[in-house]
């Protein structure tokens, strides 16, 4: 989670409450949507319900003028009277005219007329009705008749007169009407709180209205719809609600009678409705929020505690209690916190197990053995410690003869008999391998080496494993803090140092000394070096002759190499070849001995000086097969003979790997390359093997020669081995001839080359040289 | 009743010589035959003699008894009134227009009815009254009976046949006849136009016309 994403991340308790808001404001306003749509639906209804009530309420009062004047012009018609003024109308109109004038004044008409049975005129209010034939029977019908006439409008009713009521014959028509003026009246918008309007949508016309009709504009009439429902228009900046319904007819076309209302009276009821909603649901978001922030709290508080917890476990503590909360959830994070807290925990001392013990044996490992010396260096640098580092000879033996399972009850074995003996002041450890350590307080053994000695003890009984019983020997190194090391890197290599010393030397301990360490610091620094000192030229090599004994001549060379480190100086061979041979450098050492070898077998000859050089193989040079091809191409490149080289081999290299070495040494035989035996007779030589190699000369080990004047044994070896030699067709080599008596012998017994310090000891190619012309000048006395 | 027959003896026996029977059928245009029809003869050369006869329209349980009555001109009827209680008789056609006020039995004159046509008669006071006086200009005439028949002995010459009743709304004139008669002989007369609808049922109840089929 990086910074710039929690700065964007807002707390629960925030997304809590806004999440409450927005939901709470969802809910206000679908709810607002709905009370809206259903108040508005349901005062339209209740509106459409009232506009039809209150337009059956004006039909009613309509129809029941008309029917009032019906019921009045029947009985005007079944007047004696009348018909009489009828019948005699031709005489005498004016009878007729004020009868009727009194009779339009009971019924509340406005107009009248009266035709006589073929509908012409006899007497009426004003001008004579036009197609009075055609119309005037049709306003007896029941539904409301609507007239125009001389501008004005008119509800007309008309009654037929028969003389003889019940005759099939009308003698006359009564036409009477009343003016709509009169019949929309305010009157009629009191009853019905609606304005009334009038109208016929054929000819658009205004037939009547109730006063402050908003339809007076006749351009709004084609606009108005009469299809059932509510409508609603626009009209002079106010929405009117309006509905219409037939009312009648006007000139053969229905006539409408429109109910109209503002929309603000419709609707206000419900807006004011719709403010007392919004204020409640207003209150009850706040409420809601209210309610999300102190639940939000609730939650978020032991979380916090949590985190705190969580902080406090990262930073190695141990947590006693969380937060406990009356919520089931947090109640088990808190408890999933304790169980992970304790699972770490435990994992924790199982990694630490891991990690400082050793699996096997279950003693401290060698990372805890260091811990503890550091400790105690640090808390006590005053103190002396002996730190005992312990091996276990011979273990690959063992390992190898009984099996990996036995060697590792023998390492458990070790360590329970280790455990045993150390004590409150001293601490064992298994450093890996067969390898144990124990460090002690100085003083509680009166001494280093007795300390070692009770340590060796505990390896005095056999060690008895699966019915087989073991005698194990150990070396033991000590180093001593602060005497040989002041840390423990260097008190560890030190007691490392001592153990391999006393392993070489075979003795059962050994205490460090200064000698050791720089011995083996050399040691172990120098094969880093080995490739580096080849190319910068610290290696050189020293040619040591062979004087041939019979013709007291110098044919051979043995080449020696020499490493003179710009820091150790003078390195011995002894020193650097068995760990270039270990570590596989070996090889590069081998071709650079070839090379400068056959660089100066080419330059003597040059001079005039014909060499044979003698160069050491190694074991494993001996095993790569790549080694003939190139001494080939090296002769090749230096346009040598092969008879300019000798390969000298120890007896030891030869037997490593009988099998590679004879194949390679057939091949360099075969190349015409003389082979030498080295150090022979101090291995285990098969007379077998011997025979079947194809070497040229035996070289007997100095350790026979170098007191061959003196031991009458190492003259009958030497002897014996120079005959065995002559016998197998080989020549012999004697090495460390130092002195004349020794020569004399050899030269007795008819040995063929003698080297040593008698003639000289190895020396620079230029040293020898000059040698060499002193030799054939002077012979050996010099 | 007694008395018409004896109007109409008067009149037959007055023209006595060669006269012949004459049945007359009035249909509707549906062929049904009509009864309560007025059937009148008028002669086309022959003088018509005067009459003053007399003829009784009675009122009888607030009807006009008969409903219809054919007289020849200038015949006196009398309105009788055989009910107990008051009528006021009255005509405002322009064949006779008259009005007997409220009167009882046989207080009012009988009325001269000089003038050819239909006189329509009412009650003020009984608004369902309603009668018929038909003043013909000859003294052949009758109304037909339940079976739509009318039966005339006239003499034989030339006549012009008409028929007249208030549900008939052609003019006589319209669909009028002329009959040769010089011997029993029959005619039947079929209305063009529909009838006018029944609206009272006068005809329908009532002892003396029963029903028509």
């Amino acid at each position: 989670m990086s910074n710039t994403n929690t700065f964007f991340k807002t707390s629960l308790q925030m997304r809590m409450s806004f999440i409450f808001l927005l939901l709470l404001t969802i809910i206000v306003l679908v709810t607002l949507y709905f009370v809206q749509r259903a108040t508005y639906q349901h005062s339209s209804i209740q509106l459409f319900s009232h506009m039809q009530t209150s337009v059956s309420v004006v039909r009613d009062n309509i129809e029941g003028r008309a029917s009032a004047l019906d019921n009045g012009m029947t009985t005007l018609a079944k007047d004696f009277s009348i018909k009489q003024l009828i019948a005699t109308a031709n005489d005498d109109r004016q009878s007729l005219k004020s009868a009727m004038f009194n009779y339009q004044n009971r019924l509340g008409a406005d107009i009248f007329w009266v035709l006589a049975d073929d509908f012409s005129p006899l007497v009426s209010t004003s001008d004579p009705l036009e197609r009075s034939n055609e119309i005037v029977p049709s306003f007896t019908t029941p539904e409301l008749h609507w007239f125009s006439f001389n501008h004005r409008y008119y509800l007309l009713r008309a009654t037929p007169v028969r003389f003889v009521e019940n005759s099939t014959q009308v003698n006359a028509w009564v036409v009477m009407g009343i003016d709509v003026e009169k019949l929309f009246t305010q009157n009629l918008v009191e009853l019905t709180n609606m304005q009334m309007t009038l109208l016929s949508l054929k000819s658009n016309t205004l037939l009547g209205a109730t006063p402050d009709t908003p339809f007076v504009n006749s351009l709004v009439l084609p606009d108005i719809e009469v299809s059932s429902g509510l409508h609603r228009i626009s009209l002079s900046s106010t929405n009117t609600i309006y509905t219409t319904v037939e009312f009648g007819v006007w000139e053969h076309s229905p006539v409408y009678i429109v109910a109209s209302t503002g929309e603000d009276d419709a609707y206000l009821s419900s807006e004011s409705l719709i403010g007392q909603l919004f204020i409640i649901l207003l209150s009850a978001a706040t409420l809601g929020l209210l309610g999300a922030t102190l639940l939000s709290r609730e939650i978020t508080k032991p979380l916090h505690q949590l985190i705190k917890a969580a902080h406090r476990m990262r930073a190695g503590e141990f947590v006693e209690t969380f937060p406990s909360a009356n919520t089931l959830e947090v109640e088990s994070l808190s408890s999933a916190f304790d169980e992970m807290q304790q699972g770490i925990r435990d994992r924790e001392e199982q990694i630490h197990h891991l990690a400082y013990y050793d699996e096997l044996t279950n003693i401290p490992n060698r990372i805890q053995f260091s811990n503890h010396i550091r400790d105690i260096l640090k808390q006590q640098p005053e103190c002396q410690l002996t730190v005992l580092m312990l091996d276990v000879d011979r273990f690959k033996d063992i390992n190898d003869t009984l099996g990996h399972d036995l060697g590792d009850e023998l390492l458990i074995a070790i360590a329970r008999r280790l455990s045993s003996y150390a004590t409150e002041s001293s601490f064992c450890a298994r450093l890996g391998g067969d390898e144990y350590a124990v460090v002690s307080h100085q003083g509680a053994h009166d001494s280093p080496e007795e300390a070692a000695e009770q340590l060796i003890k505990l390896f005095e009984q056999p060690f008895k494993i699966e019915n087989v019983v073991l005698d194990v020997d150990c070396s033991v190194g000590i180093a001593l803090y602060p005497q040989h090391a002041q840390s423990l890197q260097g008190l560890m290599q030190c007691a490392d140092i001592a153990m391999y010393s006393c392993k070489d030397q075979h003795n059962a301990f050994a205490v460090y000394t200064d000698a050791l360490n720089k011995h083996s610091v050399v040691r172990l620094s120098l094969m880093s070096e080995l490739k580096g000192a080849l190319a910068e030229g610290q290696l050189e090599l020293h040619y040591q002759p062979k004087l041939t004994i019979h013709s007291h001549k110098v044919e051979t060379l043995e080449c020696l190499i020499r490493w003179f480190h710009p820091e150790h100086g003078f390195v011995p061979p002894d020193d650097f070849i068995p760990l270039a041979e270990q570590t596989g450098s070996i090889r590069h050492v081998t071709q650079w001995a070839l090379r400068t070898a056959c660089q100066q077998v080419k330059k003597w000859q040059e001079q005039d000086m014909h060499f044979t050089v003698a160069v050491n193989i190694s074991a494993i040079d001996l095993v790569d097969l790549s080694l003939p091809d190139s001494i080939a191409s090296l002769l090749m490149e230096f346009d040598l003979l092969p008879s300019a080289l000798t390969m000298e081999v120890t007896e030891s290299a030869v037997m490593s790997d009988p099998q590679n070495a004879l194949r390679a040494l057939n091949l360099l035989r075969n190349m015409g390359i003389t082979l030498s035996i080295d150090d022979f007779g101090t291995g285990y030589s098969s007379m077998a093997q011997l025979k079947k190699m194809p070497v040229d000369e035996l070289k007997i080990d100095k350790a026979f020669v170098l007191d061959l004047a003196t031991n009458q044994d190492d003259r009958v070896m030497v002897k014996t081995l120079v005959s065995l030699a002559q016998n197998l067709g080989l020549t012999t080599v004697a090495e460390g001839v130092e002195d004349l008596a020794t020569l004399e012998f050899l030269t007795e017994i008819g040995c063929t080359k003698a080297q040593g310090y008698y003639m000289t000891k190895a020396l620079r190619s230029d040293e020898l040289v000059t040698w060499y012309q002193n030799f054939t000048r002077n012979g050996l006395t010099s | 009743m007694i008395r018409f027959t004896l109007s109409l003896l008067l009149v037959m026996v007055s023209t006595v010589s060669h006269s012949s029977d004459i049945d007359i059928v009035v249909t509707d245009n549906q062929n049904t035959p009509l009864s309560n029809v007025v059937v009148f003869l008028l002669p086309k050369n022959a003088p018509v003699e005067t009459t003053n006869g007399m003829a009784i329209m009675d009122q009888v349980n607030t009807q006009f008894y008969p409903h219809i009555l054919a007289v020849q001109r200038n015949t006196q009827v009398s309105f009788p009134n055989s009910d107990s209680i008051q009528h006021h008789v009255y005509s405002f056609s322009a064949a006779k227009v008259f009005e007997l006020e409220l009167y009882k039995g046989l207080r009012a004159n009988p009325l001269l009815f000089d003038k050819l046509g239909v006189v329509e008669m009412g009650c003020n006071v009984h608004d369902w009254m309603l009668g018929y006086i038909y003043v013909v200009d000859t003294p052949y005439f009758t109304k037909t009976d339940q079976s739509g028949l009318a039966s005339l002995q006239v003499p034989n010459g030339e006549y012009i046949l008409r028929v007249w009743h208030p549900r008939i709304s052609d003019a006589p004139e319209s669909f009028q006849l002329p009959v040769s008669v010089d011997e029993v002989m029959q005619v039947t007369m079929k209305v063009p136009s529909d009838l006018l609808p029944d609206v009272n049922a006068y005809e329908n109840s009532g002892d003396e016309f029963g029903e028509y089929e």
